[in-house]
């Protein structure tokens, strides 16, 4: 999932991307990371934008701003708290979950 | 009249459509309400009282303490720890304290039991200060205050 720079879910509060398997359980992982978000220590591009790798394992190199997933099929839940105006507005767009490879 | 019973059986559908629409939110609500009642997130949950779902869940949802109850171990939120109750006002308001939250997130929502919301008492709109909020009494005529 790739946040474009100043992309990530405008709040007043702060935001969350939640990972559960389809029946809505959480995942279990190696680091009990079951969301990324403003909290979670994400790391951004040099341009500014973001990208959260959703997988089963850990991407090398990019372990900050993994989301463990699920091998079968999964849902996401993208919250922010006390949305900002763009949010409310509904001009926010959120970013595609593109597959890679 | 060759589709007269189409036209009943069309009437009807719709009318039933209308009827789970209006009603599913007040059923799935008193879903909820009997949950926390009867089970709450590690015991029941008396009329007029709060409980909190235990931190040891929001800590390791994956190994939920023994004590935990279904309605504690349901859904997918990593972000909050709720709590609940029902008020009865049919006696009279209730009063609700809130501490200092010292500028953090919280929210209270207050739910009619049609599922309306009828007030909202948190960061957004009472601010995080310290607060005594009475509910008047009647359910759909009351508002919260902050006092």
């Amino acid at each position: 999932m790739h946040f474009p720079p100043d992309g990530l879910p405008p709040n007043d509060a702060f935001w969350s991307l939640t990972m559960a398997d389809a029946k809505e359980r959480f995942v279990a992982n190696p680091l009990n990371r079951y969301l990324v978000g403003d909290r979670s220590g994400l790391v951004a591009n040099a341009d500014g934008s973001m990208d959260v790798y959703i997988q089963v394992t850990a991407p090398a190199g990019h372990e900050s701003n993994w989301l463990p997933a699920p091998s079968g099929s999964f849902r996401l839940w993208l919250r922010a708290y006390l949305p900002g105006a763009v949010v409310l507005d509904g001009q926010y767009t959120v970013p595609p979950v593109l597959k890679t490879r | 009249m060759r589709y007269e019973h189409l036209v009943i059986f069309c009437g009807v559908a719709v009318a039933a459509w209308f009827l789970v629409i209006y009603f599913w939110p007040m059923l799935l609500l008193n879903v909820y309400k009997k949950a926390l009642l009867t089970k709450g997130f590690e015991g029941p949950v008396p009329i007029n009282t709060l409980a909190t779902a235990p931190q040891a869940i929001f800590a390791d949802p994956l190994h939920p303490p023994a004590s935990a109850t279904k309605l504690a171990t349901t859904g997918v939120n990593h972000d909050t720890l709720p709590t609940a109750g029902v008020l009865d006002l049919r006696d009279g308001p209730q009063v609700l304290h809130v501490p200092d939250m010292a500028g953090r997130y919280y929210s209270v929502q207050f739910t009619a039991p049609n599922n309306t919301v009828f007030a909202y008492v948190g960061k957004r709109t009472t601010g995080t200060q310290a607060a005594t909020i009475s509910s008047r009494d009647r359910v759909g005529k009351d508002r919260c205050r902050a006092a």
